[in-house]
């Protein structure tokens, strides 16, 4: 079976500053990989690579044998760090731009999950509260009926309770005929979605796994796993 | 590419008609106030009418020509803002956005443009308040041998009836013009956003990366600039010689964007 995921050798460069270094990996149907590393190590860049929204210096990428490009943004659902909706649209434009611009987007789903987070439809970005604005962009990219799931810092700056809901919301919508890649510091509260784990410091894969096996072979779970690798690096 | 242009319609459309309501207000503003001093002499409205008359047509000229310079293509937001992710995140060619994006500005631009036109008209027959002259052929005067309303009519008639091959040609003319300097201001971002990385565009870089995109065609002599005999300008046949000049140029820039767009340029 093709994975949804090929990386091989990515490499990415600004100027003459290496992001990313001879990155591989592979990601099967109905696998969520957890991406981890200090600030700067490359996470960030390397989902902006597959997303299609920076260029790779080397490699080869390819999402359900497609490469990136066109065809490979109709299979890849991206969240990226930061609010990207305009501030003039409501959480209704919102919902009428990706149904008009994503074939898989399932205007249904949005709506129920609007409910599920209790995001009121009409109100403005600008009216929204991080937290708010982080479900909103969770709900829109997890509308989809995508193959590929990119979440950069999905708990980024909400406060716990809303983090609760935005993990059992991931959990809840899965589909196991797709993959998630989700980039975190916030290691405890999302480690036990992870079926593979990589840790990448300075652009490099330091460590990458089945995360169960991990914490069989390392005794410990990846919390504390990811604190005993970037102790000394960070 | 129509998901694109109703998307752009929508985050255009409270700017377009705020900005039309502005225009309106001013222009029916001034020809009003032109029209009460034309009916009645009155030198004290008079004196109103003719600084609303400057206001008026610095409106009618400088909001087209703004929206322009500040949309021409709505193509900023698409490079320098966090909102870009969102529109280079769609499984869309960039010269799709492009397109749909300079049609979206040239629709503002003709919002503003024709209206304006035709709120100008109702205040031509009073410009002879301002300037006691005739137009090609047409008499502005407020020596009362003609009524306002005729002189309106005069003016239609002038434009739409015995002349109408010329106002469509110049309208067309005003049209490729417009789409050129379009693609070529995008064309100015996306080269600085290719090769100059900065979250905040430098306004005078942008403006210089514009003057070479005029500069380098008029010097290679492509554009003819240079051999423009200004007494033979009112030969249509002449002018067009030079706009399709100018249309190759457009697309050459058009094309260029986005390249740059696919190639080039990351967020």
């Amino acid at each position: 079976m093709e994975p949804i995921l090929y990386v091989e050798g990515l490499q990415k460069r600004y100027g003459m500053k290496p992001a990313l270094r001879n990155i591989s990996l592979n990601l099967e149907p109905g696998h969520i990989l957890g991406l981890m590393g200090p600030n700067g190590s490359g996470k960030t860049t390397f989902m902006k690579v597959v997303a299609g929204l920076q260029k790779a210096s080397g490699g080869t990428i390819r999402v359900c044998g497609k490469p990136v490009g066109i065809e490979s943004k109709k299979l890849v659902s991206f969240l990226p760090d930061r609010n990207i909706m305009p501030r003039w649209m409501s959480a209704a434009d919102a919902i009428d731009y990706y149904h008009d611009f994503f074939i898989d987007f399932d205007i249904n789903k949005a709506n129920e999950m609007l409910n599920f987070v209790h995001l009121e439809k009409n109100v403005p970005v600008s009216d929204m509260s991080k937290g708010m604005i982080e479900k909103l962009n969770l709900t829109l990219s997890f509308s989809r009926r995508a193959k590929l799931y990119l979440l950069d810092e999905p708990l980024g700056g909400v406060d716990p309770v809303a983090r609760e809901r935005i993990v059992s919301m991931i959990a809840q919508t899965f589909n196991p005929q797709s993959s998630i890649v989700v980039s975190t510091h916030l290691v405890h509260d999302i480690e036990k979605m992870f079926n593979d784990v990589c840790f990448i410091s300075e652009g490099e894969v330091i460590l990458y796994g089945d995360a169960q096996q991990l914490r069989t072979e390392r005794g410990m779970d990846i919390d504390a796993l990811y604190i005993q690798m970037f102790r000394d690096r960070c | 590419m129509k998901a694109t242009f109703k998307q752009e319609w929508k985050a255009s459309k409270s700017r377009i008609l705020y900005t039309s309501i502005v225009l309106a207000i001013v222009l029916l503003g001034a020809a009003i106030t032109n029209f009460i001093a034309y009916e009645t002499q009155s030198n004290h409205v008079t004196f109103f009418g003719m600084f609303m008359y400057g206001v008026g047509i610095f409106c009618a000229l400088a909001v087209p020509i703004y929206a322009l310079i500040r949309g021409s293509g709505n193509l900023r937001p698409l490079l320098f803002s966090d909102t870009n992710y969102l529109m280079l995140l769609v499984p869309e060619h960039s010269y799709t956005l492009l397109l749909a994006k300079q049609l979206t500005n040239l629709a503002e631009y003709l919002i503003y443009a024709l209206p304006s036109a035709i709120y100008l008209s109702f205040m031509g027959p009073t410009a002879g308040l301002v300037m006691h002259t005739t137009v090609n052929g047409v008499v502005y005067n407020s020596s009362g041998t003609e009524t306002y309303w005729e002189s309106v009519r005069q003016i239609y008639k002038y434009v739409l009836i015995d002349n109408w091959t010329s106002t469509l040609q110049i309208f067309a003319m005003g049209i490729i013009l417009f789409v050129v300097l379009q693609a070529a201001i995008n064309c100015a971002y996306a080269l600085y956003s290719a090769f100059i990385h900065t979250k905040k565009p430098n306004k005078f870089l942008i403006l210089v990366f514009l003057f070479f995109l005029f500069y380098i065609p008029i010097r290679l002599g492509f554009l003819g600039i240079d051999r423009i005999r200004f007494e033979s300008l009112d030969s249509a046949k002449l002018l067009w010689n030079y706009i399709w000049r100018f249309a190759v140029f457009g697309a050459a820039y058009f094309g260029l964007t986005g390249w740059l767009m696919e190639n080039k340029i990351e967020v």
